[in-house]
């Protein structure tokens, strides 16, 4: 409580004024200045914060540090975002699925195939391979084994083939030193009598209905190339196989369709038909690529051919993995450099439009800007956890989290659906492989990216080539079966007989 | 078929010159010419004609509906209903953001997710919308129509969605908006209505059929935003979750439903690590944490009593949502009844009827704006199912058209009992001014409370005061008194440290569950006081030394001023018209004004028409004093009224006025709200 005033010595009269002497209140003396101001409430702005967006305080180091991190994370989110839009096109509603497919029956053939298939090293698989080729129901096709001079086993297996089917198949051999795939290639196709051109590997399990479908399919879309859709099969043999396998699964599944759609797309390594006439005019395939299917594909696209892509589970050509996880190393690698190779090379240069061309170079370097985002995703957030950052930006940092996750789940839903389709139900102990897998994949791949660069700035243009030991057939059922299944189930594969690797599983042509 | 590059036959590129290997073409590929590079770039007035063409059918119908709630929602939106604390609340934490960086104006200790108020300081920040308002609640309010407008819009695209007629979709979207019970619920700043938004885009995109991939996405992402806004909308996950599953292709649905449902993990995975970040997710001493915000949610929440209890608050909740519109209540309910029976409707009618058996669980908590989630369905059914009986009378069966005439008479009943009832209603929402006192008091705190008072406020005025000037930190938001550590650490000496409160309803509402405030209220005397009833708002004074104390005090000081009040009276030079002789005998005029006309009625002739109250101050000591003659001049001349203004003017010191202004014919001088203590002797004066 305030205690009375300085007016109290001043101006004592009145002060002391009582009930019924008005006397002092009459004749009051004025009150002199006051000691303490009076306690007028004024406005005072001081103290409020006016709203508006102001910038934060920080030095110029939070400033670029933070904006790196946002940067970064933003760069990732997006690879990310792509890679997963990619990567799950094909299911994006019904209607598109649907359009992946090969059509359900096919119509009256018109197509005389060549079908090549360089050997390398391949005697136990090889046989078989060309028996079942030559079960395709169509009525027009040849059939080419390409071996080399130095490789009597493998010529002999091819021989011996030939032997048993004298009017489908022929076998020559090249003396071509260094060998490697796109020669070999280039050799058969001045010996080939077919219109259209179709390239297998030697451990392929094809389809017997395949050629039939997919000269329906040059008919009914007036294709210049059809791609068919690949499939590793042995999921169950490693950690990294069933990464691979889902892969592949991904990839001819769905996201070479939206490269077709975008129109522009690297070419697989076989399952692919090419009309003579493009081939004629492509001088064959780049002999000095590493990724001569990719560089052949972005030569067609460039120059305007159509390009189809069909997957249908049933008549994919199946395939295994790697036998070890070395060899899948080296094979990424050359696939890496490939892309690399393709695109110092520059033909994709040649698209018509802008959005094209940028759209080439972005996927020609996903390689390796996939193999950056896996690792750098984890590495800032450890980051952000470990270094104390504004809660807005580590939030931030958080972000390229978002489609990673949601890819890992996609890819739980794609190895539901591969074991589905393909009769091989994942077990529970798949699936923990499947995502504990991924971090370490990421890096396997980092690592693969980061050889490509190495070995392509060194100059080292060499071909390791991967071996294939069987993995994905059945064992005891011959690959001659199929001709009157009906495209509906998938061929069930019951044993999964990952056979060791050779000891010789890779060379250096140089 | 398979995708392609080209269509068959169409724009083929040139082919390759076959058989002629050695002339390699550089690349065929002025194919640019041939499609992409045709110009579809159409005059962009061209383009919006061909739009509102091919669309005028619907325009016709939804531009209407929205302007319609647009003008509902906007007229009077400040004057009614009363802003509450919760409006407060999210207001000041909206405004924290932009104002201080901060997610909330106090520790955010994860009572709701932040993504609804940060929605509000999105809107507030883009539109400047707290710079055009005096009231800061009323900018927030603003982004709740917005948030309605964009909410009326998608209920007429659900409701076309699921194939009602236009002006079905039409009538939905006005239910919607304008039944008093929305009304009344959209105006107001709760983040139910933001979250409404989200739930209404995520379900018509959980019922898209085409690139349902990216539209799961998105309905998950939105679902997620929703429950972000407020968490309550968790409820509607069952909804959700059937609707894509219906609409899902069976060949993506193993995509669709993944993603989607990574998705909405991921978007709650947000708000964890949020927590995660700042280092809050697990319980702690001295420290908010996520785990005991979600507790507090789900187990400390008090039940809302029971239904048979007529002082719960689960009645009085009930009681004031029937009050503003009990048709739309009972149709809504009918209508989820009847929905039933259709197939579309069906699961919106299960919905709406689990939501609101929901409501009724024994031990539960019965949040007031519960009743926003349940609007939109509750509008959409009422029109679809009415839609419904018109549109298929001519295929229906006997029993089939009993039922729907029957709902077409009840419709048709309810239409015409809704007419006066929401007149009466929206004439309230469209003219009243409810919110009056707020501001009253508002202002009487702004021009009379020094600027480093102690207030003990209602959060809906917490912004306004803090940008008139008072320092954040003396500026208490009630409910932190008694919950905050922190707040309570501001105040050692508990109560006592408080100069002012300021009562409103919900401060008065749950007086056992505030202990301090309440401590603090009955220490305290009404200064001024605003409205009356349920809107009253009190500035009450704090004695540091007790209620007892402070009444004796003014009763002293009463007596104290009477005698010298009746002394002052009997001043020959002193005229006293009207009441204010008796005012000033009975011990009722301000010490400093008495001083005054005391020293110039030494030399001068004073004649005083009144001692006017201020406003809001009830019987209280009178503070102003208006002059009608000096000297015998009437102040109604421009002498008088400069002698009167120059005398008033030139007091100064403990004495000066704080205003001194022309009234008319008079001139009057305010003096502050603080009485020195001592100009009078016995006369204790006011802290402050």
């Amino acid at each position: 409580m305030i205690t009375p005033l300085s007016l109290t010595a001043l101006a004592p009269g009145f002060l002391t004024a009582t009930d019924d002497e008005p006397a002092p209140l009459l004749t009051p003396s004025a009150p002199a200045e006051p000691a303490v101001p009076a306690p007028a409430p004024a406005p005072d702005t001081a103290g409020s914060a006016t709203f508006g967006l102001s910038l934060p305080d920080w030095s110029v180091g939070e400033w670029i540090g933070y904006s790196t991190l946002i940067l970064v994370a933003v760069g990732l989110t997006v690879i990310a975002v792509t890679t997963l839009w990619w990567m799950l096109h094909a299911w994006r509603d019904a209607s598109s699925l649907s359009a992946t497919r090969f059509p359900a029956k096919p119509s009256r053939p018109v197509h005389r195939f060549t079908l090549l298939v360089p050997a390398r090293h391949e005697e136990e698989v090889l046989g078989q391979t060309l028996d079942r080729l030559a079960t395709q129901t169509h009525p027009n096709f040849e059939i080419i084994a390409i071996v080399g001079h130095d490789d009597p086993g493998t010529e002999l297996v091819a021989r011996e083939a030939a032997a048993r089917h004298p009017e489908l198949i022929r076998v020559i051999v090249d003396d071509s030193v260094p060998k490697n795939k796109p020669k070999a290639l280039n050799l058969a196709l001045t010996v080939s009598t077919g219109d259209v051109i179709g390239v297998f590997d030697a451990e392929d399990e094809v389809h017997p209905r395949l050629l039939s479908l997919v000269d329906t399919r040059f008919k009914e879309t007036g294709a210049d190339v059809v791609q068919g859709g690949v499939q590793l099969m042995n999921f169950q043999s490693s950690w990294w196989s069933l990464r691979n396998v889902l892969e592949y699964y991904f990839w001819f599944r769905s996201r070479l369709h939206f490269h077709a759609k975008s129109r522009f797309i690297p070419l697989g390594g076989n399952t692919v038909f090419v009309k003579r006439e493009w081939l004629d005019w492509s001088d064959g395939w780049d002999a000095n690529c590493l990724a001569e299917d990719c560089e052949l594909g972005v030569r067609l696209s460039s120059a305007g051919a159509n390009i189809v892509v069909a997957y249908s589970p049933d008549v994919v050509t199946r395939e295994e993995t790697p036998g070890t996880f070395t060899s899948l190393y080296k094979q990424r690698t050359r696939w890496n450099q490939g892309f690399l190779q393709v695109l110092g090379k520059g033909e994709w240069k040649k698209l018509p439009t802008r959005r094209q061309r940028g759209f080439a170079r972005y996927l020609l370097s996903m390689p390796f800007l996939q193999a950056i985002t896996g690792l750098l995703v984890p590495v800032s957030i450890v980051l952000v956890l470990v270094a104390k950052v504004p809660t807005p930006i580590a939030l931030f940092t958080f972000l390229p989290l978002v489609p990673t996750v949601i890819t890992v789940a996609a890819e739980i839903a794609g190895l539901t659906e591969f074991g589905r389709l393909y009769g091989r139900k994942p077990r529970f102990i798949d699936y923990v492989k499947l995502v504990l897998g991924t971090f370490p994949y990421q890096v396997f791949l980092a690592g693969a990216a980061v050889r490509a660069v190495f070995r392509q700035l060194k100059g080292d243009n060499s071909w390791e080539k991967t071996e294939h030991s069987g993995a994905h057939r059945d064992a005891a059922d011959a690959p001659t079966r199929g001709e009157r299944d009906v495209l509906v189930g998938a061929t069930a594969i019951r044993s999964t007989t990952s056979a060791a690797a050779g000891a010789d599983s890779t060379e250096n042509d140089r | 078929m398979t995708s392609t590059l080209d269509r068959p036959g169409t724009d083929r590129t040139p082919r390759p010159a076959a058989g002629s290997p050695s002339s390699r073409p550089s690349g065929p590929v002025d194919d640019s010419t041939g499609d992409g590079g045709s110009g579809r770039g159409r005059n962009p007035f061209a383009r919006l004609g061909g739009f509102l063409r091919h669309h005028a059918a619907s325009l016709y119908w939804l531009v209407p509906t929205v302007i319609a709630s647009g003008v509902i929602q906007l007229v009077n939106l400040g004057g009614s209903p009363q802003r509450i604390d919760d409006e407060g609340t999210y207001t000041a934490q909206a405004w924290a953001i932009g104002a201080f960086g901060e997610l909330t104006h106090y520790t955010y200790w994860y009572d709701h997710p932040p993504v609804g108020w940060i929605q509000i300081a999105a809107y507030t920040g883009l539109t400047g919308a707290f710079d055009r308002y005096d009231v800061a609640v009323l900018a927030a309010r603003e982004a709740m129509v917005f948030f309605t407008l964009v909410a009326v819009v998608l209920v007429w695209f659900l409701a076309r969605r699921l194939s009602f007629s236009r002006p079905a979709a039409a009538i939905a979207g006005l239910l919607f908006a304008v039944s008093p019970l929305a009304v009344q619920f959209h105006r107001s700043v709760y983040l139910d209505n933001i979250a409404t938004v989200w739930l209404l885009g995520a379900i018509l995109l959980a019922l898209s059929r085409r690139n349902q991939l990216a539209a799961f996405a998105g309905s998950a992402l939105a679902f997620g935003i929703a429950v972000l806004s407020k968490e309550t909308y968790l409820l509607a996950l069952p909804l959700l979750a059937f609707l894509m599953w219906r609409t899902a292709s069976k060949a993506t649905r193993r995509y669709t439903l993944t993603v989607a449902s990574s998705v909405l993990v991921l978007v709650g995975g947000g708000y964890l690590a949020l927590a995660l970040v700042k280092g809050e997710v697990a319980p702690g001493a001295n420290r908010v944490s996520l785990f005991d915000g979600v507790a507090f949610q789900l187990a400390s929440r008090e039940s809302s009593g029971s239904v048979f209890d007529p002082e719960s608050l689960i009645n009085r909740t009930l009681g004031m949502w029937w009050q503003l519109d009990p048709v739309f209540i009972v149709a809504g309910l009918a209508a989820a009844v009847a929905a039933l029976f259709v197939r579309k409707l069906r699961p919106f009618a299960i919905f709406v009827l689990t939501l609101t058996a929901f409501m009724f669980r024994p031990g539960g908590y019965l949040p007031v704006p519960y009743v926003i989630m349940l609007i939109p369905f509750a509008a959409l059914l009422i029109a679809g199912v009415t839609d419904r009986a018109f549109r298929t009378w001519k295929r229906s069966g006997r029993r089939g058209r009993t039922a729907r005439a029957a709902w077409i008479a009840v419709t048709a009943i309810a239409a015409v009992a809704i007419v006066p009832l929401w007149t009466t209603q929206l004439r309230g929402f469209l003219l009243a001014d409810l919110d009056a006192p707020m501001r009253q008091a508002e202002q009487w705190v702004e021009s009379n409370v020094q600027r480093d008072s102690t207030l003990v406020v209602d959060d809906a005025m917490w912004v306004d005061l803090v940008q008139a000037g008072f320092d954040r930190e003396d500026v208490i938001w009630y409910y932190k008194v008694d919950t905050d550590p922190a707040v309570a650490a501001t105040l050692p000496n508990g109560w006592q440290d408080v100069d002012y409160v300021i009562t409103t309803d919900s401060m008065r509402t749950f007086p056992t569950a505030f202990p301090q405030v309440s401590e603090t209220i009955a220490n305290s005397t009404v200064v001024a006081s605003f409205g009356e009833g349920s809107t009253q708002v009190d500035v009450r004074r704090v004695d540091p030394n007790g209620l007892e104390q402070t009444e004796a005090d003014a009763q002293a000081s009463t007596d104290a001023r009477s005698a010298a009040g009746s002394a002052l009276a009997q001043n020959p030079n002193i005229t006293l018209t009207g009441e204010s002789r008796s005012l000033l005998e009975a011990g009722l005029v301000d010490s400093r004004i008495m001083l005054a006309l005391a020293e110039r009625a030494v030399t001068s002739e004073i004649s005083v028409a009144d001692f006017p109250i201020s406003e809001g101050e009830g019987d209280a000591v009178r503070r102003q004093v208006l002059v009608s003659s000096i000297d015998g001049v009437p102040t109604s001349t421009t002498e008088g009224a400069d002698d009167a203004t120059a005398w008033l003017d030139g007091l100064s010191g403990v004495t000066a006025a704080s205003a001194v202004e022309d009234a008319g014919d008079n001139v009057l001088a305010t003096f502050s709200i603080s009485e020195p203590a001592g100009l009078i002797s016995g006369v204790t004066g006011t802290t402050r």
